[in-house]
């Protein structure tokens, strides 16, 4: 699995908006450079995961012991 | 010259042994704590909070207790204090924030801090982090950044770098941190002093306040290994409050210290380690390795998706648990915190669930080395104390932000929740480094051994530092 294509600084400016009102927060102008940083930052993390095969029986790690 | 157990420099085995004698009383040690913390605290700024009259109460309580002819723990008159996301009676748990300053006052002790005074430990106050835990530099920009007691215009590191100053500083021999990717591990390489971070479980968190529930880890620091293995024995034990807390009996490590590194196979993790660390930072590794007799070296598969995919649960997870505090305060956090959790909110849950299953196969893949070996040695950061205030250094030929980065080797490790100690080094006459030694799951035995070995030969030690030469020092 690999992420389809890396989103332009646009779209991701675009999701941040998006996000942000479906979560209710409020996301002043002088903040979204460096949250757009980040979240191209997490990006990044994110292909590195991707990129990795990882086989379909291999399940999530968190802990839950009903 | 001999040190008494008034002395900064003093071990809590001393104190605890000339407390349990009669040679001194546990209000006198904890009146010459809270001395130097009046004293040195304002240089180094790693305090936020003292409970003198507590102190002063429980100490009583300890002397009251032996001269009724009772058996006093194994800490008894030590003082030790907590970085401030873990609850004390009485006091708001700030996290370093400025937001929860606004919150009740814990009703009750977290539950690490009722058994380290149930072994006759003395709380004297609560210790300065990064906001939340999200940080590796041990600034603050709510009370300031906690100084590198070995050179104040330094970084203590983070997030607990109120922790390391405090115990590196001498104001107190033991102090408790937490540890979601490197947050006791790394103050404690700035600083130089001995930590543990035990495998994920071991240790009840309940009383803390939450970073990234999937990581976060408590811990002891301390300036010997003996120290911090009687407060590791003393916090062991299930915790039905914590829901990750383990059912396992305690396994104490001190009995097993003076084995050392008998029987041990150690190598020294390759290839990522060695790649982004500097010269320092590998020497530290190399000395250490040269000592125990070992030129084995291992390779970690992956390592780098490892930390990637700590790095996404870390930030996924973190910005659900500030969520509403997002909504109804974002301008009141750390802009550096709050811009990483709004940019943590954002991501796919697609994205966490593949770091989550990344961790299992990272898991099967690294605990399957311990079938060669029993101990992997590793840098805990890339370099040593940058300085208070710096945004980039260089990593592999790579311009890259300190306070997310000083922690690129101790986070894949605390991602499988693996024991590490943290021994500290000294090269020369300049900051210390600090070598982490990995174990595998509840094997803090092993971690504690080796660390201890290091330190009976040599070459790990925990100085206390000497605030009074140091430039920027105020005036006691």
């Amino acid at each position: 699995m690999t992420l389809p294509h890396s989103p332009t600084d646009e779209e991701r400016a675009a999701g941040l908006a998006a996000t942000a009102k479906l979560l209710g927060l409020t996301v002043a102008p002088e903040w979204r450079e460096e949250i757009l940083f980040h979240m191209k930052v997490l990006a990044e993390a994110a292909q590195l995961l991707a990129e990795f095969p990882l086989d379909d029986a291999i399940e999530p790690a968190p802990i839950f012991a009903p | 010259m001999t040190t008494t157990a008034l002395d900064p420099s003093c071990p809590a085995a001393k104190i605890a042994a000339d407390v349990a004698a009669g040679g001194i009383s546990a209000r006198a040690v904890i009146d010459a704590a809270l001395a130097r913390i009046e004293a040195l605290n304002p240089a180094i700024d790693a305090f936020t909070d003292v409970v003198a009259a507590r102190a002063r109460a429980t100490a009583a309580a300890i002397d009251q207790k032996r001269a009724r002819g009772e058996i006093l723990g194994s800490l008894a008159g030590v003082p030790f204090a907590v970085k401030n996301l873990i609850d004390v009676a009485g006091l708001p748990t700030r996290a370093g924030s400025k937001i929860n300053r606004e919150r009740a006052p814990a009703r009750e002790d977290a539950t690490l801090v009722q058994r380290l005074e149930a072994a006759g430990a003395v709380l004297v106050g609560a210790l300065n982090m990064g906001e939340y835990a999200y940080d590796f530099t041990g600034e603050n920009i709510h009370d300031g950044p906690s100084r590198n007691p070995h050179a104040l215009d330094h970084m203590s590191g983070g997030s607990s770098g109120g922790s390391g100053a405090a115990v590196a500083a001498g104001l107190v021999p033991l102090a408790l941190g937490s540890d979601t990717n490197g947050s006791i591990r790394v103050p404690s390489a700035l600083c130089g002093t001995f930590g543990l971070k035990p495998t994920y479980g071991r240790l009840s968190r309940h009383g803390s306040f939450p970073f990234v529930q999937s990581l976060d880890h408590l811990g002891p620091l301390a300036r010997s290994v003996a120290d911090l293995a009687t407060a590791y024995d003393a916090m062991q034990g299930p915790d039905p409050a914590d829901p990750v807390a383990t059912t396992r009996l305690p396994d104490p490590a001190t009995p097993l210290l003076k084995r050392g590194i008998e029987g041990l196979r150690i190598a020294v993790a390759d290839g990522y380690f060695a790649r982004q660390a500097d010269r320092d930072a590998l020497e530290a590794v190399a000395v250490a390795a040269r000592f125990l007799g070992t030129e084995q070296r291992i390779e970690i598969p992956e390592v780098a998706r490892a930390r990637a995919a700590a790095y996404l649960m870390t930030a996924a997870e973190g910005a659900a648990v500030h969520l509403d505090r997002l909504r109804e305060h974002a301008p009141d956090f750390d802009p550096a915190v709050r811009d990483r959790l709004i940019a943590g909110a954002t991501i796919p849950a697609a994205w966490v669930d593949r770091a989550q299953r990344f961790r299992r196969w990272f898991r099967d893949r690294v605990n399957a080395l311990f079938d060669e070996v029993d101990v992997i040695l590793a840098p805990a950061t890339p370099c040593r104390a940058p300085r208070i205030g710096q945004k980039s250094f260089t990593l592999d030929g790579k311009s890259l932000p300190v306070r997310a980065n000083l922690g690129i080797f101790t986070q894949p490790f605390s991602f499988i929740g693996l024991p590490v100690a943290l021994a500290p080094l000294r090269l020369d006459d300049g900051l210390p480094l600090g070598v982490q030694i990995i174990a595998a799951p509840w094997r803090e035995d092993l971690t504690l051994r080796v660390a201890w070995a290091l330190e009976e030969g040599g070459c790990a030690r925990a100085p206390v530092a000497d605030l009074a030469g140091k430039s920027g020092a105020h005036d006691p």
